[in-house]
């Protein structure tokens, strides 16, 4: 649910529609992370961030990681995929949101000569790129980012945008 | 012979509500020369708002530092808190009661999501018709989030 805040907010700067505009199945779910079916157009925009970054997308605050990272990603996909065999290619880009770092890494696959395109999108509730590093670590300890931390950075990203100073966001979930 | 202060204490949470807590400790020190502790407070079962009367010591410098600690928040001198992750637990609105239009595209997603797995953990399938599910949800609710 942070993760659908973040992304029905926050607009591809090339279709000029959110994120989550791309979405057409849930595939798996994890602690601030999704795997989903989308949209080729997903793959083929964050594609062009990507070929873009220097001249135009680094200075509306996407950056990426070295490419020796993205392995990393493929654990993800669910083994229905067969991404040993089907992996075409696979990309990632990162863009610090007031709401956290999320990152976006579509894939393009094959799957019975049938072309396929995944999103994988997890949030970081660190938005310095240093520690990400250390963000890894500490997951395989705790089990990911914390969910309710992500609820407070949404959160308080809607109460500075409001003129009150009160979150009036809707996340489909209240904490007790 | 000391002076009697009364001093006021309000905390809200960044959706404006009231920040209820099981115990908050007000300190209160000097703000200028020896900062010696004047007074600590603990407030239990505090509902957002509370009065605390201070008897001063006479010996203290005027110009005070009220802080105040709560179990629940992590909070800052406005008593602007923020929820500690492991003190909050979250409760979900049903699938057919999240407002339109907000939710209307997460609907029409979750409503073809009928193959859905959780990394490192069981299937769950049908993800519209386990949205609801209590039992299961014990398992995974925090991936929801």
């Amino acid at each position: 649910m942070n993760l659908y805040a973040a992304l029905s907010d926050e607009i591809d700067p090339i279709g000029n529609v959110p994120w989550f505009s791309y979405e057409r199945k849930f595939v798996r779910l994890d602690q601030e992370r999704f795997l989903a079916e989308v949209d080729p157009t997903l793959f083929e925009n964050v594609q062009t961030i990507v070929n873009e970054l220097a001249s135009t997308f680094k200075a509306q605050g996407f950056f990426t990681e070295p490419p020796a990272d993205l392995p990393l990603h493929v654990p993800n996909i669910p083994t229905k995929y067969h991404s040993d065999q089907n992996l075409v290619q696979i990309l990632t880009v990162k863009k610090d949101y007031e709401q956290g770092n999320v990152q976006l890494t579509p894939s393009f696959l094959r799957v019975d000569n049938a072309a396929v395109h995944l999103l994988d999108c997890d949030m970081d509730e660190h938005r310095n790129i240093v520690l990400h590093s250390f963000d890894i670590v500490n997951h395989m300890v705790t089990g990911g980012t914390s969910p309710i931390s992500m609820h407070q950075y949404i959160v308080r990203d809607s109460s500075e945008a409001a003129a009150n100073g009160i979150s009036s966001i809707d996340l489909g979930y209240t904490l007790v | 012979m000391a002076d009697q202060v009364r001093i006021n204490i309000s905390a809200k949470t960044m959706e404006g509500v009231p920040a209820s807590d099981p115990e908050v400790r007000i300190t209160i020190s000097e703000a200028t020369g020896p900062s010696q502790e004047v007074a600590s407070v603990t407030l239990n079962n505090f509902t957002g708002n509370a009065i605390v009367d201070v008897t001063a010591p006479t010996d203290t410098f005027p110009t005070w530092q009220v802080n105040a600690s709560f179990s629940r928040y992590d909070g800052s001198h406005e008593f602007l808190v923020s929820r500690l992750p492991n003190k909050w637990t979250p409760s979900f609105k049903k699938l057919a009661d999240l407002p339109s239009p907000r939710f209307d595209r997460l609907k029409q997603v979750v409503a073809v999501s009928t193959d859905v797995d959780l990394k490192n953990g069981p299937a769950v399938g049908d993800l519209s018709a386990k949205y609801d599910s209590p039992g299961h949800r014990s398992c995974w609710q925090r991936r929801l989030c």
